[in-house]
């Protein structure tokens, strides 16, 4: 499309403006603010879109404020074939006309008109490419759309010439819905396939539980028939282990029987045995009999003689033991004569001892009786003595005190004498006193003194203050006084010293007499060493009388003393004496003693085997009376060989019993037992076992396994052959999907080249030498790379991104408008954002585009476009 | 003279894989139909009994339904005998079938288990010697022991085994094969005079004798059987035999491989289709190599989509196919693309060629085609 020329007339603020545009090249409207130049897009979009009769909201706001007129709009265009002139007024007088002038005139009004335009243009006009290449004053630099029909076709001519179609895009759409029933969108299988997947697999599994459900029927058969088999023989195993156990019970017994055989023949052997030991024993015992006779005979004899040689040697020794014996008894009396008077002169001697014991216990006790009477004395004193040491030096400093306490009074005291004139009873002190004529009262006033005459007069006197305190000194140094002499029990001084004095002289009688006892007591008491006296006393006053006579009694204690020295002497001589005779007489006695006991035990040995011979050939005779000897030997005899008979018949059966080993057949018997109920053990279990599994066997067969396998193999192979097609046809899908989408992609790098390639061309004359874009599917610039530095279109300056902006709809524009195709580029002022260096190169860029393609530049700001150089510029009026 | 049918391998129960939805009901109704006509062909051929010789159940462990129909379908002909013999499948094991409740007690007259290794007298001079199995794995020439302790007799015995022979099978280490030359010593021998056997699904005359038979199964089961679908009639006296085949089977399991390269190639395939009789008991195993045009695989696809409703069911090799489809100028003409979807499109070509995404391309490439052809 090219626009030719464009008039408005009260449009908005404009009254009548009209421009003629360059139709191959650069046209730039100049013109101030509020002349209409941005009206120009917007009035060509109102003319070619709204009817005459429209009123909508966008119509209204191009209507002149302040005049009763309709906007009018007039443009001339060639779009295609077709030029035409095209008319529309709103509101007042709404009016379309349309002047076709080529490719063959046609004058349209009214709808009609609009209609027929909108045809033209929807048969020559690409509508987004016009919108696209619009730039719009104050908006925001942005990349235009520029996927639009027209450049398509231009780049796909500009490919080869294989221009795609709508049909292509059905078949890519198909492709991509048919690559979709089998891959998610990511490219994973899809839900369906899954499934059916997971039905295989379910399938199989069903197979596979179902042949082994037929295994285990089949294992369950063969274990069947085995034990079907081993039921069968068991049982002959049973069989024949009861046969076995039948034949060999009966040999049991067989040996059984022999056994009880040998047990009699054991018994009759015993027997026998029994009493050849009986007859065996009697004639031991005759023999013993005879023995004993034999052996008693030669006993006595033995004994006989044996008596009669020890006869002499025993007379022997009782003469020997006789003679010593008469020595020792000499000896012993000797000696019992020498200790007789040995106790004699000791007890003499004792008597002396014992009298001088009494005298010097006597008077030790009568020593004792004076000290005790002494102490007795002294102890009373030392009662009633009170005083002592100490309490007289007290009573002696209490004196002195009381002396010098007087002496100090007596020096400063009022004396006062009172002498009665007549004889008078007066109270002194409250005392009553009687006074003679003449009679004075003195006395030393230390405090208050009062004389009282009843009737007559009171005298009342007061001491001075220090004969008061004085005074007072004085009366407690005599209380003190007073006080330690009634503690000593006396009345002065003198007493005390006195009773003191006594009080020592006790002390030390007591102390004497003290000593004095025990001295003589010691260790008895006084009581004691009375009756010890007394004893004394009593014993030597009674000896004298009680004494043999001869020998007399000696004359003094030492006599006495020699005495029974003398006694002593004689009674050890006496006693060597009798140890000696002792001595000698014990070797024959002790013989004496052995020989008299040889004899007795002689004596008792011979009468003991006299009466044994007796006994033995009374026994023996009564023996013989009862069994005679040869009896015995016969009898004995006759029973040996019995014995010997029932010993070989015993020898016999036990080798009989042994050939038959009764140990072998009884343990082969037990265990032929216990091998027959194992047996039957073992055939009871297998037939039960048997039975069940037959009892299985037949629940299974019943349920027609086999045909539930081959009805789930048949499913299994179904559905496994559904997925085979089904995953053929899922990567047929996909290879399709994959090798046209790759060619799709290098088909679209081919189409993309030439438009590319402008951008890249027009971009240089800006952007230098080394700048490339990258396209996206939109066709819009997705990245510039600037001396090998590539960066997202977002990323660059705003000024970069409207030049690219510009550059773009340009070299588009530059691609679909030879030949008169395509639409023009409209460019409302921008380029706001560029500086003059690149406004300079911009200018270039536009007037290089325009040599292709129509460029109308919209600007209030004419030296912005100076330097598109070969742009007809048109001034608009103020 | 003894007159029978031998048959083998019912495999009653067995399900196929590829049978999807009413074929399977329908395969199912087809064998016990095999049943019914088995004994008509009995009382028409003038047999008093059939033998059934082993993998009567797919398995002992089938349902009660199979058992029932099974025992339904052979009291249709009270008077024709069924000795049933336990086989490999259905083993006469401790979980028999034979011995379930649901067999027992709804067993009609004419059925017989030959549940031991004794002679059974079906009529006077004619005895069967069976050899049932009664495990899966068994250690010993069963139809020998069987056959050991026979001593000779006046009546025809017709032996009842059920497994592979020594001389056929691969594996010559397993103890239970049955020794052909065994059988035919004593066939020589005259200790028995014929051999009815089952396992092998083809009817087959093993040996030099003449008297030792694979029955084959009455239906069909597998691609790999030579000559299914047969029961024999065995007319037998002790120096007589004369066994002729008769079809019982109505199905038909088909493997088929295919060359396409052009579009001649699928007129041809196209064809044959077409020419296949009873599609509906028709089982088909399509392998396709060579390559095709995108147009030619729509074409394909199109005309097996058609079939595979047609016939009981129409197995291709998925995945593992050989047929590369290689889109031509004109394909790509026909899609009628430009720029960078012919580039695209120039690209899967490629790798639609070889390599390891040449299949998903080649898919890709048809997903293509379908999306454009469903723009249009």
């Amino acid at each position: 499309m090219r626009l030719h020329r464009i008039r408005l007339n009260n449009y908005r603020g404009v009254v009548n403006c009209t421009v003629e545009f360059s139709t191959s090249g650069v046209t730039v409207v100049e013109g101030d603010n509020e002349v209409g130049k941005s009206c120009i897009p917007e009035a060509l979009d109102m003319i070619l879109h709204r009817l005459d009769s429209s009123s909508k909201q966008p119509l209204k706001a191009i209507r002149p404020v302040h005049l009763d007129v309709g906007p009018e709009v007039e443009v001339e265009i060639s779009s295609g074939n077709y030029r035409f002139k095209y008319f529309k007024r709103w509101y007042r007088r709404p009016e379309t006309t349309l002047e076709v002038i080529t490719p063959r005139r046609e004058q349209l009004t009214g709808r009609e008109a609009h209609e027929r335009v909108e045809a033209i243009l929807k048969e020559t006009l690409d509508h987004d490419l016009w919108n696209a290449l619009t730039i719009e004053q104050g908006t925001e630099p942005e990349l235009p759309k520029l996927g639009v029909p027209s450049l398509g076709q231009a780049l796909d001519l500009a490919a080869g010439g294989n221009q795609a179609d709508d049909s292509d895009d059905a078949l890519w759409d198909r492709i991509c819905a048919e690559r979709l029933r089998y891959w998610t969108g990511t490219g994973k299988e899809s839900q369906d396939r899954q499934r059916l997947a997971d039905e295989v697999d379910l399938a199989l599994g069903e197979v596979i539980d179902l042949e082994n459900r037929l295994q285990a029927i089949e294992n369950d058969a063969i274990e069947a028939d085995r034990l079907a088999r081993l039921v069968v023989d068991l049982a002959v195993r049973r069989d024949e282990a009861a046969e076995t156990v039948n034949m060999l019970s009966k040999r049991w017994e067989a040996t059984e029987s022999l056994r009880n055989q040998i047990e009699r023949l054991t018994a009759d052997h015993t027997a026998a045995q029994a009493q050849q030991q009986v007859i065996e024993g009697n004639r031991q015992r005759r023999r013993e009999l005879v023995d004993a006779v034999r052996d008693q005979n030669r006993e006595l004899a033995s004994l006989e003689t044996e008596v009669e040689q020890a006869i002499p040697d025993l007379a022997l020794a009782l003469q020997h033991s006789q003679e010593t014996d008469s020595a020792l008894s000499a000896a012993r009396n000797a000696l019992r004569v020498a200790e007789d008077e040995l106790r004699l002169a000791i007890n003499d001697r004792d008597y002396y001892r014992n009298l001088i014991e009494k005298e010097q216990l006597s008077e030790r006790y009568e020593r004792v009786i004076s000290a005790q009477e002494d102490l007795k004395e002294a102890e009373k004193v030392l009662e009633s003595a009170h005083v002592s040491d100490e309490l007289v030096s007290k009573i002696e400093d209490a004196n002195l005190n009381v002396a010098s306490a007087k002496a100090a009074l007596s020096g400063s005291a009022t004396s006062v004498e009172a002498t009665a004139l007549s004889a008078v009873s007066a109270q002194i002190n409250g005392v009553g006193v009687e006074l003679e004529a003449g009679e004075a009262h003195e006395t030393d006033v230390t405090g208050s003194w009062e004389l009282v005459v009843p009737n007559i007069v009171q005298v009342r006197m007061h001491a001075g203050s220090g004969s008061s305190d004085l005074a007072a000194s004085l009366h407690a140094a005599q209380e003190e006084h007073n006080r330690l002499c009634a503690q000593g029990s006396v009345s002065n001084l003198t007493e005390a010293r006195q009773k003191a004095e006594e009080r020592r002289e006790a002390a030390r009688r007591r102390v004497e007499a003290q000593k004095t006892i025990v001295q003589d007591v010691r260790d008895l008491t006084p009581e004691v060493l009375a009756q010890k006296v007394d004893g004394l006393e009593k014993r030597t006053a009674s000896y004298p009388g009680n004494r043999p006579e001869i020998p007399p009694l000696p004359s003094s204690f030492e006599d006495a003393k020699q005495a029974a020295s003398h006694a002593e002497s004689s009674v050890d001589e006496c006693r060597t004496e009798v140890d000696r005779c002792e001595a000698n007489h014990t070797e024959p006695d002790e013989a004496r003693r052995q020989a008299e006991l040889s004899a007795a035990v002689r004596d008792e040995r011979l009468n003991n085997v006299r009466i044994a011979l007796e006994q033995a050939e009374q026994k023996l005779e009564e023996d013989r009376q009862r069994q005679s000897d040869v009896a015995i030997d016969e009898a004995l005899a006759a029973e040996e060989m019995k014995v010997e008979e029932a010993a070989a018949a015993l020898e016999q059966a036990e080798k009989e019993l042994r050939t038959q080993d009764p140990d072998s057949v009884k343990a082969k018997l037990d265990n032929a037992h216990a091998v027959k109920v194992k047996t039957e053990n073992d055939l009871r279990n297998n037939q039960q076992r048997l039975h069940q599994l037959k009892g299985t066997l037949e629940a299974y067969g019943e349920a027609g396994l086999h045909s539930q396998l081959n009805d789930a193999r048949n499913e299994y192979q179904h559905l496994v052959r559904r997925h085979e097609r089904i995953e053929a046809r899922a990567q047929a899908a996909l290879l399709l999907h994959q090798t046209f989408e790759r060619h799709r992609q290098k088909a679209r790098q081919r189409y993309i080249a030439p438009f590319k390639e402008q951008i890249e061309q027009l971009g240089r004359i800006v952007f230098g030498p080394t700048f490339e874009v990258e396209l996206d599917n939109d066709l819009r610039v997705a990245r510039r790379t600037l001396e090998g530095k590539t960066l997202d279109f977002s990323q660059l300056s705003v000024g970069a991104c409207e030049q690219i902006g510009v550059i773009s709809r340009l070299a588009c524009a530059a691609i679909v408008s030879p030949d008169g195709g395509g639409a023009p580029v409209v460019i409302d002022d921008a380029l706001g954002w560029s500086d003059p260096t690149r406004l300079q190169s911009m200018g270039a860029v536009i007037a290089a585009a325009g040599r292709d393609c129509q460029v109308i530049v919209l600007t209030c700001t004419p030296g912005r476009y100076a330097h598109v150089g070969n742009a007809e510029v048109v001034r608009l009026p103020a | 003279m003894a007159k029978f049918l031998h048959t083998a391998d019912w495999q009653l129960g067995m399900t196929r894989h590829f049978l999807a939805g009413e074929a399977q009901s329908r395969f199912d109704g087809a064998r016990i139909d095999a049943i019914r006509t088995i004994g008509a062909l009995a009382i028409d051929e003038g047999c008093s009994f059939v033998v059934v010789c082993g993998d009567v159940f797919e398995s002992n462990q089938v349902s009660r339904q199979v058992i029932l129909r099974a025992l339904e379908a052979m009291g249709a002909t009270p008077q024709v005998s069924f000795y049933l013999l336990p086989g490999n499948h259905d083993p006469l094991d401790a979980s028999s079938v034979y011995t379930s409740p649901t067999f027992t007690d709804h067993k009609p007259d004419n059925v017989v288990v030959l549940a031991d290794s004794s002679p059974v007298e079906v009529f006077s001079g004619v005895e069967l010697i069976p050899a049932p199995w009664f495990t899966k794995r068994p250690l010993t020439d069963l139809v020998a022991d069987a056959c050991d302790p026979l001593e000779d007799a006046d009546a025809v015995r017709i032996v009842v085994g059920h497994g592979a022979i020594d001389e056929r099978s691969p594996d010559k280490s397993n103890p239970a094969l049955i020794s052909l030359s065994s059988l035919e010593e004593r066939t020589d021998a005259g200790q028995i005079h014929y051999v009815a056997l089952g396992d092998r699904h083809s009817t087959t005359d093993e040996g030099r004798t003449g008297r030792v038979w694979y029955s084959g199964a009455p239906e069909p089961t597998d691609y790999v059987e030579i000559n299914p679908a047969n029961v024999l009639l065995v007319e037998l006296d002790a120096n007589h035999i004369h066994v002729q085949e008769r079809r019982v089977g109505n199905w038909r399991f088909l493997s088929e491989e295919r060359e396409l390269t052009s579009e001649e190639d699928i007129d041809e395939l196209e064809e044959w289709l077409g020419s296949l009789k009873s599609k509906d008991r028709m089982i088909v195993k399509l392998a396709l190599i060579g390559h095709v045009s995108l147009a030619q695989m729509a074409r394909l696809d199109h005309l097996l989509e058609i079939h595979s409703n047609l016939l009981a069911t129409l197995e291709t090799r998925e995945r593992r196919s050989e047929l590369v489809v290689v889109p031509d100028g004109s394909d790509l003409d026909k899609l009628e693309l430009s720029g960078f979807a012919r580039e695209a499109v120039d690209d899967l070509s490629e790798l639609a060629r070889s390599g390891e995404q040449a299949m998903a391309a080649r898919d890709a490439l048809a997903l293509l085609h379908r999306l454009v052809k469903a723009e249009a």
